[in-house]
């Protein structure tokens, strides 16, 4: 299998109920997937971490039955690189409001910087943290993009990665 | 663990208890801090709270060496933890015990050590 960013190594697509307890046995599947083939448990832990902050984003936010988590692994050049893709539905107004805040996090020249403001300017506001792709930006150090179709949103993070040997 | 009691949680996949040694409450955090954590959490963190005030205690340890993750809204009752501190007070240390093989506990805490470095610290144990 080949994809616009090299030979797919591996490509696993996780469909699911947009419902609390699923969401830490599909992270959990990407993180006993990530400590099998990388060589460095760090870099696995990131990409667990990512993928659980994705999966609860896409089960607060979603508006349709089913969201996805993906995994794919390419190769190109001898180097591999690993993403992590969500997939859900949502209201036009969440849609704009999670591209404002994917901008600045993308865009961002500091990331950790950013993270800390927005954690300060969380701190007095009760309940829902909204601080979870900032995070992922600001202490994983993974890439963050996204795409909007429709009422579809994506939110991708990926890095290139070093595989274990055999791998 | 008191009169008052603080209620320890105990429920699939995570722990958490507090129990009072000298001056200090000791809280230990046991297993995964997901989507299901967060209300226990934040709400004994509020009776920690209340508790330090009514003990006069002098400071917290927050001890996350046996977690394995820690999400984004569980930081957040964290953070929202230290804000209380910093504003309605009593003011009282918090320190912060990860296990220093476990790299991304001190890397997930250090935000919460940058908003209140006077108030808080976190000590890798080895």
């Amino acid at each position: 299998m080949s994809s616009v960013q090299g030979t797919a190594r591996l490509f696993v697509s996780l469909k699911f109920s947009p419902r609390e307890h699923l969401v830490a046995a599909v992270s959990r599947l990407v993180s006993e997937f990530c400590g099998l083939v990388m060589d460095n448990k760090d870099t696995a832990w990131r990409f667990h971490m990512a993928a659980q902050e994705l999966a609860e984003n896409v089960t607060k936010y979603a508006t349709s039955k089913d969201v996805s988590l993906e995994v794919e692994m390419t190769s190109l050049d001898g180097v591999n690189v690993m993403r992590v893709t969500s997939r859900n539905e949502t209201t036009p107004e969440r849609l704009l409001e999670t591209a404002r805040r994917l901008d600045a996090i993308k865009n961002a020249e500091d990331p950790v910087a950013l993270y800390d403001r927005l954690v300060r300017e969380s701190a007095p506001v009760p309940g829902i943290s909204g601080l979870g792709l900032a995070r992922i930006r600001a202490e994983s150090d993974l890439l963050v993009d996204y795409s909007i179709e429709g009422t579809e949103l994506s939110i991708t993070v990926h890095s290139p990665v070093n595989l274990r040997e055999g791998a | 663990m008191s009169e008052r009691g603080l209620t320890p949680i105990i429920q699939e996949g995570f722990t958490a208890r507090a129990d009072v040694a000298g001056e200090r409450l000791v809280f230990k955090l046991t297993g995964t801090g997901d989507m299901a954590a967060v209300k226990p959490l934040e709400r004994a963190l509020h009776e920690i709270h209340a508790e330090v005030a009514h003990r006069g205690l002098r400071a917290v340890d927050i001890d996350i060496t046996a977690l394995y993750l820690l999400n984004s809204s569980c930081l957040k009752a964290l953070v929202s933890f230290i804000y209380a501190i910093m504003t309605a007070g009593p003011r009282y240390d918090v320190r912060f015990l990860t296990d220093a093989r476990l790299s991304w506990q001190t890397r997930s805490l250090s935000v919460v050590a940058r908003m209140a470095p006077e108030l808080v610290s976190i000590t890798a144990k080895t």
